[in-house]
């Protein structure tokens, strides 16, 4: 046991050990359709998730509308695709950059809010998104969406006639994000973030530009999302305004990095493994009962995991090494008179 | 000649109704370790606050050298070299002490290898190099205080500001501290130290300033002030009649 999280501690031998198995998956594991679908989707709200990660985990600026970045990677696609027979590749490029110039322009007003105030913005955004994109008709289809045409095999315009093509690109996608998450938690900017997670007035009284700092997480935490959102949109093909912008996305991206761990760098990976295979097994088991079930069946799992530990999953086994007594690098500490000298002892409820 | 580090001009600060730092002025020379006294509420930590950039002052300026710093928001005043302690410790507490350190160098240093550098130069500084991995919410208080100054120190401040470290220290983590920031004003580090404890302030300060009510009602060196009628009156008239015999 021990050896094992000495290992999860040194993330990348954990991570070339994980990809390669991830890698291998179709060849002895995924041969359902079903199967090979959910595994897809899963790294693919993977990346959007880790992409919240940035700015959300790291930065503690909770996000509710992280679903803005990865529709307008989806819409821009597909726009681009559909009505100016754009290249597909390019089109998800240009997605990018129009999802990093909204999520300047939107963090420039969102970001002076703090807390839950900062989140309900977001939130509002991605459904005045839905509605927006629901509304200019002859540009997105409004409500009935976008279906990009059928191109068959055609690699250079982002089709595949097999699907495990679309697979592994999606794991590619997923890995490039948790480098990019890695690299980022690693670097000035990072440790900027968690220090305004931490204590934002605090943060500023040691220099930390904090607006700026913000501005420049969230966006690049918009890039992994957008990039999802492009290949989601040339995988399934179709998208339209409530599964790109509406609230069931919004709030999964965040739940998914919320049940593995948010602010862990494994835990949008952990989470997206968890919860998106349930999601699709509820909606295909229990199409039978009344709608809406699976969802209950899907928040009362959610419920679950929060409640046994509301830092999500990563921070099960942290707990269980928690009571042992400091490392011995501290000096032998004096029993203190003074009550507001008293250490904190940790407070675990069992 | 140089003029003082800091001027502080004519500052004001209400909150609503009530005015908590009422037409200050003060000067503060390079090299010098001004001493403010005051009972609670008379409005020192709010002093500091605004010198830090952290509450905007309602009238008055606020300069270090020739650069004003009055109306600069916080992260602005730090980067212009006026460092400062929270009277309620206020570190990154998930945070090892290397990364606390780190941090504020990091928004002062070209490159990060440069600010892991400055905070294990500043850790050196203050002997805390063997509590560097140790996450500061598992340090006794008086640890973390001294992280908090070493959490200034990475910015490489021209004026410390040092608001009540000693409040919960023991006598001997009291003394210690005390040889820490003589130490560093020994070096050139000009610094005010906010204290309630009159002892720590007659032992530290050059000058001493005491406030009442957001009023300047006294200022000079340490021996005369508390002589003064009113500064006897201002805090021995009420809460304050324990702190001279209290070892804290
Ligand atoms: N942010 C604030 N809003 C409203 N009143 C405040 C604020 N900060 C301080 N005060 C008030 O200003 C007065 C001075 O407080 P403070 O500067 O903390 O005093 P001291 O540090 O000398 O004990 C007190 O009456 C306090 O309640
Ligand atoms: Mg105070």
């Amino acid at each position: 046991m021990n050896a094992v999280t000495r290992r999860l501690r040194s993330t990348g031998g954990l991570g070339i050990v994980v990809l390669v198995l991830v890698a291998s998956l179709p060849l002895w594991f995924i041969q359902t359709n079903f199967v090979l679908s959910v595994a897809t989707l899963s790294l693919i709200f993977m990346a959007a998730s880790l992409g919240w990660n940035v700015i959300s985990g790291f930065g503690g600026q909770i996000s509710f509308g992280h679903s803005i970045f990865f529709g307008l990677g989806a819409y821009t696609t597909a726009i681009l695709q559909v009505h100016y027979h754009l290249n597909a590749y390019l089109g998800m490029l240009l997605g990018v950059v129009v999802a990093v110039v909204l999520a300047v322009l939107l963090g420039a007003v969102t970001l002076r809010l703090r807390g839950i105030y900062f989140s309900l913005a977001t939130f509002a955004l991605t459904l005045v998104f839905a509605i927006l994109t629901g509304h200019y008709e002859g540009f997105t289809g409004g409500e009935v969406g976008l279906t990009l045409p059928l191109l068959g095999d055609a690699p250079g315009e982002f089709s595949f006639e097999n699907k495990v093509t679309f697979y592994w690109i999606a794991m590619v996608l997923a890995a490039l994000a948790f480098v990019a998450t890695w690299l980022v938690l690693r670097s000035r900017l990072g440790l900027q973030l968690r220090a305004i997670q931490a204590d934002q007035e605090a943060a500023q009284a040691s220099g930390v530009l904090a607006f700026q700092v913000k501005l420049t997480g969230l966006a690049i935490s918009a890039v992994p999302a957008a990039l999802a959102g492009s290949v989601y949109m040339q995988y399934v093909g179709f998208i339209d305004p409530d599964s790109a912008f509406g609230a069931t996305l919004a709030t999964q991206i965040a739940v998914i990095a919320f049940v593995g761990g948010a602010g862990k760098l494994w835990g949008p990976v952990v989470g997206a493994v968890i919860l998106v295979p349930l999601q699709q097994l509820l909606n295909s088991s229990l199409s039978a009962y009344p709608a809406g079930f699976n969802l209950v069946v899907y928040a009362l799992v959610v419920l679950v995991i929060l409640w046994i530990e509301p830092r999500g999953i990563m921070s099960m086994r942290m707990r269980r090494r928690r009571p042992r007594p400091p490392a011995g690098g501290a000096p032998p500490q004096v029993p203190d008179l003074e009550p507001a000298a008293a250490v904190p002892t940790s407070r675990e409820a069992g | 000649m140089p003029g003082p580090l800091l001027r502080v001009e004519g500052l004001t600060v209400r909150f609503g109704g009530l005015v908590a730092v009422n037409d200050v002025h003060f000067t503060v020379d390079e090299g010098e370790l001004l001493g403010i006294i005051g009972p609670n509420g008379a409005g020192k930590t709010t002093m500091f606050n605004a010198v830090a950039g952290a509450v905007r002052p309602t009238s008055g300026s606020i300069r270090i050298g020739d650069e004003l710093v009055s109306g600069k928001p916080p992260e602005r005043v730090a980067r212009l070299g006026i460092a400062r302690t929270f009277q309620s410790v206020r570190l990154f507490k998930a945070m090892t002490v290397r990364e606390n350190v780190t941090l504020s160098a990091s928004t002062v240093c070209p490159s990060m290898a440069a600010a892991h550098a400055r905070a294990d130069e500043v850790a050196e500084l203050l002997g805390m190099t063997a509590l560097r991995r140790i996450r500061v919410e598992e340090l006794p208080l008086a640890d973390q205080k001294k992280v908090e100054i070493a959490r200034a120190l990475a910015l490489r401040p021209r004026l410390l500001l040092l608001d009540e470290m000693m409040s919960g220290l023991n006598q001997a983590e009291t003394r210690d501290l005390i040889g820490v920031i003589k130490a560093l004003n020994g070096d050139g580090l000009t610094t005010i130290v906010i204290e309630h404890v009159l002892r720590v302030i007659m032992e530290l300060s050059h000058r001493v300033l005491v406030l009442d009510h957001g009023v300047r009602i006294a200022e000079g060196p340490p021996r005369e002030v508390m002589r003064d009628p009113r500064v006897v009156e201002a805090y021995l008239g009420r809460s304050a009649a324990q702190n001279l015999g209290e070892p804290a």
